[in-house]
This record gives C-alpha cells, sequence and structure tokens, in this order.
C-alpha cells in the first residue's frame, strides 16, 4: 500500500496532471476575478483546499474542483517525493536539484506570503501623526478599557468569531460576549419606511429605533463591505444586553461595567506600531498648466519613542519606506483637500523567497546547460 | 523493496502528515487579541505655519479618499460639526444615533415633512444604490445604473457641487409622498440630506431645502485624547441607565437644547444630559435609595411602532413580548395638548438592580414625529410621581 502511494506521488504522471490542473486554475481564478473581485476570488479558489459550488438556497458546498492549496502541496509532495525517489548526486545533475529546489522555494515563499504576510493602510493628516495602520477587508469588536491616563488596553475580537456565532469570554472581559447576529455586509436606516429593512432588536438604539438590511458581499476593488451585528453582553448575574455595533456607528458606544469605563466598537482590524508617522505634507506635484500627476510624495518625520528615533523623510510613488520589516507604498490621498496622505504598508516576511527561487531556478537551468554543453563538445572533439 | 526506498517512503509519510498539520494550522480560527497602546495623541500638533483654523477645509473622516470612488480605509474618530442656517417653519428635531441633524416641517393643512443630515462613511460611487432605495420606499421600480444616474442633478452644498435627486410615490400606507435627496462626498464620509413628506409640503419646501443646502458648513473637531477626571463620557455612544446592569454613572448636566417643544418641569425632576439617542432626561430622588428616571424621546415616522417600544420596555421589565391584541388591551387613551395620547403602565422587575420596577409610558404623536415619555423606577416613588409625569406630558405645548 505504502510503495503504490510512493509511486503514485513520485510520479511524473501526477505532476503533468497538477501543473495542468495548476494552468486551468490561474485561467479560471483570473476570470472569476471580473464577477467575485480580486480578493474573494483569491479566497475562494487560490486560498482553498477546493473550490466549491453552492446551490443557491440549499446552504451545500459540493467541492467540484481542486483549489491553490491543494495543487500546490500535492505539487510539493510530488517534487520531493520524486527527488527522493529518483535523485542520484554528482554535479552533472546538481543543476536538476537547484531547479527542483527553487520551484520548492517559490511554492513555500508562496504559502508563507499567504500565512503571514499583511496588507493594510495608513491615513495621516498633515500635522498629524500615527502609530497604527488598519486592515482594508478585516474587521474587529475591540472594547477599549480607557481608566489608565497614559495607556488605552484593548480586547479585540476578530469579527470572523462574531460571524461564527455563540458565546465569547477573556479573563480581560467584566463580561461574557454573546455573538448573536452578524452582517458581514449592511447598510442602516433611521427610519422604518427605507424598504428591506428590518428593525435591529438590541437596545443600544436607546429611545429610538434603528433599521437595518444585509448587503451582499462587496465584490467591487474600490469599495469595502461595512459590517453590523449585534452582540449581547452578559453580566455575572446573568444579565444580558443586546448592544448594535456597527460600521456605520463613527464613535465608540461608551459603558461603565464593574467601575470600569470600557467603550467599545466594531472598526477596521488595527496594527500598531511602536513608533508614530507624522505627517509633515502632502504634496501632488502637477506638470506646469495641466492637471496631469507628475508626482505624490508625503513628507514624513518618524518618531520611536523606545529609542529616540527621530528623522525626517520622504515617500514617493516609487520609493517607499522600508522599516521595521514593513514596507510603506504611497498609496493614495485625499482628493478634497490634498492634506491628507494614505500609505499602504505591507509586513510581507517571505518577500525575498521570489528572487532567491528565481536566482536558484536560472543558475540550475545554466549549469544543466553548460553540463551538456561541456560534455557535447567534449564528445565531438574526441570524435 | 530496498532498506532505502522504505525510508524515503517514511519520509514522504512524514511529508504528507506536516503538510496536513500545516494546513490544519492555516485554517484554524482568529484568536482574540490583547494589548496595550499608548492613548491617541492630540491633533494640536500641527507643524509651524498651520493652525487648526488654517482655512482648510477638515472634512469629516478626510484623508481616506482612495482612487475612483474613496475607499475608506481608517477611521479617524472626531465628531464633525454641522452649521446651517434653519429656514423660517422648520423645526430642530435634534440628531438620533446616525442623523447629526433634524427637522420636523408641518403644513397648514395637516401635512407635515422631515429634514435629516446623516453622515455615512464609504457611500461614494454608491449613488445609484441609493436612488434605487427610495425609488423602493415609495413604490417605485429599481432603475438600471444609467437610468439611475440621469435622475441626478448637480446642487450646491455649502459651497462643495453635490448630486441630488427628487421622487414621489406612494407609502407603505398609501399616502402619496415626495423625496428630494441631496449628497455630498467630503473624504470618506458621505453627506445626506433628505427632505421627505407630504408630496405637496415637500414640493413647496424644495427652495427652502435647496437655500438650506447652500448654508450648510461641516467642519471636524477632533476629539480630545484623553478625558480629564470627572469629565462627562463623550459621544453618542452613551447609555442611560449607566450601560451594563449593574453599574453606575455620574449624572451629567444637560446640553442646551435649541428648539423642540416647551414643557413644565416639576420641582423634583432634575434634568440630566441624555446622551444623544434622547431629546430629554430627568431623574428622580425618592426616600433612601429610590430613584426614577423620566426618558423624552423623538423620531420622525412611527419611532419604530407603539408594539415594538411597549415590548422593549417589557423586556427592560423582565416580561415577555405583547401581541398587538394585547397590546390594545392594556393600553388607553389621555388627553394631551392638542390631541390624544396613549398611556400604559408596566410593573416587574429592573434588569440592572433585579429591584421591583414600574414603567408608566405615553406616547403623542405630532407634525410628523413620534414623542416617548417613560418614567421607570422604584414602584413606590412612580406611584407618587404619576401625577407630575401625566400633568408634565399633558401639559407639553409641540
Amino acid at each position: 500500500m505504502l510503495t503504490r502511494l510512493y509511486n503514485f506521488f513520485s510520479s511524473v504522471k501526477l505532476a503533468v496532471i497538477l501543473l495542468a490542473l495548476g494552468l486551468i486554475l490561474v485561467f479560471w481564478g483570473t476570470i472569476a476575478q471580473v464577477k467575485l473581485g480580486l480578493y474573494l476570488a483569491q479566497d475562494e479558489f487560490f486560498r482553498s483546499l477546493f473550490i466549491y459550488w453552492k446551490p443557491e438556497g440549499s446552504g451545500l458546498k459540493i467541492p467540484i474542483f481542486p483549489g491553490g492549496y491543494l495543487v500546490g502541496g500535492l505539487l510539493l509532495i510530488n517534487l520531493f517525493t520524486a527527488h527522493l525517489r529518483y535523485y542520484k548526486s554528482g554535479f552533472k545533475r546538481l543543476g536538476i536539484a537547484m531547479i527542483h529546489l527553487g520551484v520548492v522555494m517559490l511554492l513555500l515563499g508562496q504559502f508563507a506570503t499567504d500565512m503571514l504576510s499583511v496588507e493594510s493602510h495608513m491615513s495621516i493628516r498633515e500635522g498629524e501623526s500615527s502609530n497604527y495602520s488598519e486592515s482594508s477587508s478585516r474587521w474587529e469588536l475591540a472594547i477599549i478599557d480607557a481608566s489608565d491616563s497614559k495607556d488605552d488596553k484593548v480586547v479585540a475580537i476578530p469579527a470572523s468569531l462574531l460571524l461564527k456565532g455563540g458565546e465569547l469570554t477573556h479573563p480581560e472581559l467584566p463580561f461574557k460576549l454573546r455573538a448573536k447576529t452578524y452582517h458581514i455586509n449592511s447598510a442602516l436606516s433611521d427610519s422604518s419606511e427605507a424598504s428591506g429593512f428590518e428593525p435591529v432588536p438590541a437596545e443600544s438604539a436607546v429611545g429610538r429605533q434603528i433599521w437595518w438590511r444585509s448587503l451582499p458581499k462587496e465584490t467591487r476593488m474600490n469599495f469595502r463591505d461595512i459590517p453590523s451585528g449585534i452582540v449581547e453582553l452578559i453580566s455575572p448575574q446573568g444579565e444580558s444586553r443586546p448592544l448594535l455595533v456597527s460600521g456605520y456607528l463613527a464613535r465608540p458606544l461608551s459603558l461603565t461595567v464593574g467601575g470600569r469605563d470600557l467603550q467599545l466598537v466594531l472598526r477596521p482590524e488595527r496594527y500598531y506600531k511602536p513608533y508614530y508617522l507624522h505627517l509633515i505634507d502632502f504634496r501632488f506635484d502637477r506638470y506646469a498648466g495641466t492637471e496631469k500627476a507628475k508626482n505624490f510624495s508625503s513628507r514624513i518625520r518618524l518618531e520611536r519613542p523606545d529609542t529616540g528615533e527621530n528623522r525626517e523623510l520622504t515617500i514617493r510613488m516609487n520609493e517607499p519606506l522600508r522599516y521595521d520589516g514593513k514596507t510603506f507604498f504611497q498609496s493614495s490621498f485625499d482628493k478634497e483637500t490634498e492634506l491628507s496622505t494614505v500609505l499602504q504598508v505591507v509586513n510581507n516576511p517571505g518577500w525575498l523567497t521570489p528572487y532567491f527561487a528565481c536566482v536558484l531556478v536560472s543558475v540550475g537551468m545554466v549549469w544543466q546547460f553548460l553540463v551538456h554543453l561541456i560534455g557535447f563538445a567534449a564528445k565531438r572533439k574526441t570524435a | 523493496m530496498s532498506f532505502n526506498h522504505q525510508r524515503a517512503q517514511w519520509k514522504m509519510v512524514r511529508l504528507i502528515g506536516l503538510w496536513l498539520v500545516v494546513a490544519y494550522s492555516a485554517a484554524a480560527a482568529d484568536k482574540i487579541q490583547v494589548y496595550r497602546v499608548p492613548k491617541e495623541r492630540p491633533a494640536s500638533s500641527l507643524p509651524p505655519g498651520h493652525s487648526a483654523d488654517d482655512g482648510h477645509n477638515h472634512g469629516p473622516g478626510d484623508g481616506h479618499g482612495h482612487a475612483a470612488g474613496g475607499n475608506p480605509h481608517g477611521t479617524p474618530r472626531a465628531t464633525p460639526k454641522v452649521t446651517y442656517t434653519t429656514p423660517e417653519g422648520w423645526r430642530e428635531a435634534g440628531a438620533g444615533e446616525m442623523r447629526i441633524a433634524g427637522f420636523t416641517i408641518a403644513g397648514t393643512n395637516g401635512q407635515a415633512a422631515q429634514v435629516a443630515v446623516t453622515p455615512l462613511p464609504g457611500m461614494a460611487g454608491r449613488e445609484n444604490l441609493i436612488v434605487n432605495m427610495w425609488r423602493q420606499q415609495v413604490g417605485l421600480s429599481e432603475l438600471s445604473d444609467d437610468e439611475a444616474g440621469k435622475q441626478l442633478t448637480t446642487v450646491d452644498i455649502g459651497g462643495t457641487p453635490g448630486k441630488m435627486f427628487d421622487m414621489n410615490g406612494k407609502s407603505a400606507a398609501g399616502a402619496t409622498i415626495r423625496i428630494v435627496t441631496a449628497m455630498a462626498h467630503l473624504g470618506e464620509m458621505s453627506w445626506f440630506y433628505k427632505l421627505q413628506g407630504d408630496d405637496e409640503l415637500v414640493t413647496a419646501q424644495k427652495p427652502n431645502f435647496i437655500a438650506f443646502l447652500k448654508t450648510v458648513k461641516i467642519e471636524e473637531v477632533a476629539a480630545p485624547a484623553a478625558l480629564p477626571a470627572g469629565h462627562p463620557p463623550i459621544g453618542g455612544g452613551a447609555m442611560p441607565g449607566g450601560g451594563m446592569p449593574g453599574a453606575v454613572t455620574a449624572a451629567t448636566p444637560p446640553k442646551p437644547r435649541q428648539g423642540g417643544p416647551v414643557w413644565t418641569v416639576p420641582a423634583s425632576w432634575k434634568e440630566i444630559d441624555g446622551g444623544q439617542f434622547l431629546f430629554a432626561k430627568f431623574m428622580i430622588a425618592g426616600e433612601g435609595d429610590a430613584k426614577a428616571a423620566v426618558n423624552v424621546s423623538s423620531s420622525a415616522g412611527d419611532g419604530g411602532g407603539l408594539l415594538a417600544n411597549i415590548n422593549r420596555w417589557r423586556g427592560q421589565l423582565g416580561l415577555g413580548s405583547w401581541s398587538e391584541a394585547e397590546l390594545q388591551k392594556n393600553t388607553q387613551e389621555i388627553e394631551v395638548t392638542g390631541g390624544k395620547g396613549t398611556y400604559i403602565e408596566l410593573s416587574g422587575s429592573d434588569g440592572s438592580t433585579e429591584k421591583p420596577a414600574t414603567t408608566l409610558g405615553v406616547k403623542v404623536v405630532r407634525s410628523g414625529s413620534t414623542w416617548y415619555y417613560k418614567l421607570m423606577g422604584e414602584p413606590k416613588l412612580v406611584a407618587a410621581q404619576k401625577e407630575n409625569f401625566l400633568a408634565f406630558v399633558k401639559g407639553v405645548k409641540y
């Protein structure tokens, strides 16, 4: 049994089938972006073991095609197993080993990027500083204890846990929290007359009823989902209080629980840094006499309290700031006032692996070519 | 099979096992995170040459306008301040959880209309969705994106070009209504100005509405980084009744109110800040630690309906929900200034103290708005205050 499995996983036939499946997957996933948008297509086609067919209204998920993780994982196992089965050491085959290692590095590097990389945005207005960036797609329910005069203690509950529902507890919370309803994308109204809206069965709208409706997940690149949900706070005595939380409600809900002043807010997931970026000036340079963009740049002062670092730098369109393992790109700005900048913050620990992989594959191919060339030339000479 | 191949096979098995473990951990659920962060820096750290009132328009939530549609990234928490000139005949109806300002307009023949100013993030580029949402509300069919776009005309909103659309149709109750909506995008925030109500009155008020739009000015007031000791909590999230069950919050003085009804407050009632959601709030202290509170709220339309509100009050007293028939059986009509109101009494136990509690409530409909008055507290104190409460409600002049 093990031998058959070994032969199967190390077969060239499997490698060819997997490469063909990979081709179809890339083509299909690219076309699907038209309907699903980039992020949803990435999740459904490439960051999954299977592509599922979900018949409308049935709630079923039927796997119909292998996803990126399955094809990539099997390809990795195929490469390793074939290497164990067929590889014979020697400098003549060193090129083959390097090519395989390069492909393995590409696959593992992409997996590491998927798992570890975080993309977020930092918005700063001129004259202001920021020490955090925010996710474009992930949300969190933040419960903030602001009673300390210096620091805020934050308990951040990822929205994925709210979506799952059920009771959530944490030693830092003076109450249990029951996630009752969560709409990934939503609309709120303060009128009962808006079509398709239902009253929010939560007490947070004290003295005023709020209506809501669930909206389909946003697939357009320039838009994002704005979620709303109901969480029920349950005191140790078992009393409960359902509260409306929503990305539309810009200000946090203030609560006093057990003598602690808490704030509760549903917000884009935040990534705090041990340093501040202070926007001195944002510039949108145009070609003289036209509205055509010449350059976007942000003059920044980097302030790091723990090391005393304090220096000025400029982030331009093709000159990002690389600092603390993160890359800060000039991404956007406030088009109304041109007084604010938006930096894309990319934290990708595996960003170098594609470069190493490509170098390894190239060197391996050159090596293999030279081995054959030298062998061929030597044969011709002796003949 | 050689020894080497057997070893290779077990290596393969281990590799598959490792891959499964990695794949499983990759799919594992997110976890709750706890961390400490320094309090947000105040926005006053402006560089030399800039000041908070430097003449630039620091619009609400600006700084997040993304390419082609303003994808909002980041949400600096600040309180937008809106100033405007109120047209003659418009009455301030206060702010709501979503709207930042509201007005009611009464016609000469009993018609009513409302105006609401509501900021919403992330709505830039969704104008067609908005048009179709309101079309559905007045019983009109949805339009294609192109057709919906043609409904939009340009309007001046405080010096900024905005979009406006106008439609009329039937409300769910069959009345002929008209909706005029204007919108403008400032940074990540979209501002909606909606005039809605009786068709004839809205048509007559449309010039006033357009004149009102021209006077609107929006500026952002940055929230302080840290509140000084004893400072009342900021913002609309403040929960009357002290937030969680068993919690206690300090009473804060009321903010000065503009417009609204006129009333005579009984001497033993002390007005406090009701937060963003209440029009007014009064505290009543009795003997010992007996307490009661009067909440006054107002909303456009029917405020969610009497049944939903009464059932919410019943929930606060640990009582089950009523059906419409039970509601009818347990309410009575009372005379109030200029008409009738609906009165109810409920008894149960206060969820926050687990002590017996009584609620007296009155619903009054005036000029297209619904007013709810609620007295809730310790039963003996509420019984003693019943006369004061009814006299207060009956004497309100709208």
